[in-house]
């Protein structure tokens, strides 16, 4: 029954609420993986290819893939529990239980005699100082052994624990053309100031078109069947660059002409030889000899 | 805890009062605090105390016996109009105030006339 008892105050007691911090620390890195996902949103795609003086345009109908690198590390979640009045309570209860306990021990050795110098409103004796005693005894314990065994139950539970768990962060996402798969149709090249040309069909998905044709075409960009086709980066500055030496490599060199405008225009001609040198990356692209005859004039106006 | 919260009440009263005293106790009391006030204006006309005024009351009320008890008025009825004389306290080493003894006078006419007149045949 007195176990009981303990066991029951315990309960009652012991789920006095502690204050909790919590905290989290990194800790290192596990190991990183990439997982990857199709979107299934098949959008067209083309590609490009130069071979002088022709641009192939490689049409693909290509899935979304979505590429995700993950990193995976450990993380300490640090629990601290407290409580501030533990301490107080303790010491507090303790006394109390403490006097509380030693007035019960030692009431036989007080006097049972009634108090006769006094009689209460409803004519009866003061109370004896056993009686007196064994109340404060009584009372002291009553107030004081719970505080005790809170405070105890608190300090008990007060402390840090620290749990170890893993934690994922997404470190980068990329989505490209996945699953490509060769695709015919009408292209349409659309969007320039002069009049739409008109559409093409492709060939084994592909589209060939030459330096010639291309100079004299205006467009700003490409749709299959009516869809807008992506290039990615790459495919429409090759484009771009196709486009640009188409019109720069079909005037024949002329040095003095060149001549000339390194002494009016040099900085003109410094933007003409890049152009050039991004010319002759392409393959077959007849830009040496252009290249040249502008080193030439700019080398001779330095001298 | 339970038996705590139950025993509780018994343990308050068992600290704060001892058995209950005997008429002649009660009575003995009563005419303590009425003599400490005899020199309050209207106390002694009314009770008629004399020179020695605790061994005239006790004898006239027979409360120095202490086989008392009380028949008229009752043992609740002096209690409850001792109430008024308590205004000092239970001690009796505090004299009731004046007014206090006015009061148990004023309402209580029945026990007054028990002190004054003593227990009737």
């Amino acid at each position: 029954m007195k176990q009981l008892g303990a066991a029951v105050l315990v309960a009652a007691v012991g789920c006095t609420p502690l204050d909790v911090e919590r905290r989290t620390e990194r800790g290192p890195l596990i190991r990183t993986y990439a997982q990857e996902k199709a979107l299934d949103e098949r959008i067209p795609f083309a590609t490009t290819q130069v071979q002088w003086p022709r641009l192939t345009l490689a049409f693909s109908s290509a899935d979304i893939c979505r590429t995700e690198q993950h990193g995976e590390y450990a993380e300490d979640v640090v629990s601290t529990r407290y409580s501030r009045g533990a301490a107080a309570a303790v010491s507090t209860g303790g006394v109390f239980t403490v006097l509380g306990g030693a007035l019960l021990a030692g009431r036989s050795l007080f006097s049972e005699t009634p108090n006769r110098y006094a009689i209460d409103e409803r004519g009866r004796y003061g109370a004896s100082n056993r009686e007196v005693a064994t109340g404060w005894g009584v009372g002291l314990l009553i107030v004081g052994v719970p505080a005790v065994v809170a405070g105890i139950v608190q300090l008990s539970r007060s402390g840090e624990t620290r749990e170890t768990r893993k934690a994922d962060e997404l470190l980068s996402l990329r989505e490209v053309p996945c699953q490509p798969r060769p695709v015919d149709g009408v292209v349409e090249l659309a969007g320039g100031p002069g009049p739409q040309p008109p559409p093409r069909l492709t060939l084994n998905g592909a589209l060939v078109l030459t330096a010639d044709e291309i100079r004299e075409l205006s467009f700003a960009g490409l749709a299959l069947d009516g869809t807008p086709v992506t290039l990615e980066e790459e495919d429409l500055d090759r484009l771009e660059t196709f486009r640009t030496c188409a019109t720069l490599l079909a005037s024949p060199v002329n040095p003095e002409a060149l001549a000339g405008e390194a002494r009016t225009h040099p900085d003109r001609l410094r933007m003409k030889r890049e152009l050039a040198r991004d010319c002759a990356k392409l393959p077959g692209a007849p830009a040496q000899s252009l290249l040249d005859a502008i080193e030439g004039a700019l080398g001779s106006t330095a001298l | 805890m339970r038996h705590l919260i139950r025993w509780w009440p018994w343990v308050c009263l068992t600290a704060c009062s001892g058995p209950d005293a005997p008429d002649a106790a009660v009575c003995r009391d009563v005419v303590v605090r009425l003599c400490q006030t005899a020199a309050c204006p209207g106390v002694s006309a009314q009770l008629l105390p004399g020179a020695a005024c605790e061994p005239t009351l006790l004898q006239r009320t027979g409360c120095e016996d202490d086989a008392f008890a009380f028949a008229s008025p009752s043992r609740e009825r002096l209690l409850d109009c001792r109430e008024a004389l308590l205004g000092r306290g239970l001690s009796t080493s505090a004299p009731p105030a004046c007014a206090d003894a006015t009061r148990f006078l004023t309402e209580c006419p029945d026990v007054a006339g028990f002190f004054r007149e003593g227990r009737q045949p």
